[in-house]
């Protein structure tokens, strides 16, 4: 079932060796696996819709350029993942400014949210480093844990600890501001419409 | 605010889903993406250019002959009793001519 797949399961590929083998299926698999996954992993890396979609896009087709090889990767959501992470830090390299108007990256996932809410969430991700963010993003939204992120992005576990705290740190002062009493209040609807 | 309460906060929002058109473009271009050919194809085609440029041009050009030589290896082939193996000894014999050193005139003058 699509978006079932788990992090360490692989999808061996190394007996699939003709074209039309190739070309069809097991990328349609991975696709179906990882693919979602992998575009929210490029979103909130870039902000930016269009360019990740271009960074799945160019991972897929080095993919499929691998697996063309004569001993083909085993490919997991990790090798993916690896691939998508090169891209989009070879798009930020270039990129000197966004070409098109960022569409919402955050969508609500709980009844109680909010559009004020969701906002204030995304405009603080966005003002994050790239480093924290990444870090925010795969510590909470795909519950990965330090060591698990370290691996990710080549990083010690203790660097990985202190991008989540900065990350975190500054995503509480824009969530709680400074109340003029001096007491922190809760930004977003819910408080100002309870 | 604690970093489960921060956590909790952000999961009750998620990063959005990929238009459902991206599966289909992304596919599209995998399929069409080319067959890469290993590293050293590039060099060994480009040697392979040069060594069949070389050998076509090589076979075309006609060795440049020495008349006053010429003249040598006929004398001595003749002497030799005539016959292709005595031009071919008089070919091993006959020196080619070295070429002739520069006068002072046409040379360049040392500093």
């Amino acid at each position: 079932m699509p978006g079932s797949v788990d992090i360490q399961t692989r999808i061996p590929l190394a007996g699939v060796i003709s074209r039309e083998a190739l070309t069809t299926d097991p990328l349609a698999d991975l696709y179906d696996a990882y693919g979602a996954r992998l575009f929210r992993y490029a979103s909130m890396l870039l902000r930016d819709v269009s360019a990740a979609e271009d960074a799945v896009q160019d991972a897929f087709v080095h993919l499929a350029v691998a697996i063309r090889r004569r001993h083909p990767p085993e490919v997991s959501y990790a090798y993916l993942a690896a691939i998508v992470r090169n891209e989009c830090f070879t798009v930020l390299r270039r990129r000197t400014r966004r070409s098109h108007e960022p569409l919402p990256l955050l969508e609500a996932a709980a009844p109680d949210a909010t559009e004020e809410e969701r906002v204030i969430i995304e405009s603080a991700m966005a003002a994050l480093p790239l480093e924290q963010r990444e870090v925010m993003y795969l510590k909470v939204f795909e519950g990965m844990t330090f060591q698990e992120i370290a691996d990710r992005c080549g990083i010690s576990i203790n660097t990985a600890g202190s991008r989540y705290r900065y990350a975190a740190a500054a995503l509480r002062r824009a969530l709680t501001p400074q109340s003029p009493g001096g007491r922190d209040a809760p930004r977003g609807t819910r408080s100002s419409t309870s | 605010m604690h970093h489960e309460e921060l956590e909790a906060a952000l999961r009750r929002y998620r990063p959005r889903d990929p238009r459902p058109e991206l599966r289909r473009r992304v596919l599209e271009a995998a399929r069409a993406a080319p067959a890469e050919m290993p590293w050293y194809w590039g060099p060994l085609a480009a040697a392979a250019i040069v060594v069949l440029w070389t050998a076509v041009h090589a076979s075309r050009i006609e060795p440049e002959r020495d008349p006053l030589r010429d003249m040598q290896v006929a004398r001595i082939a003749e002497m030799l009793g005539g016959g292709e193996d005595a031009a071919r000894h008089a070919e091993l014999i006959v020196p080619p001519r070295l070429p002739e050193p520069l006068t002072s005139f046409g040379a360049e003058q040392p500093w």
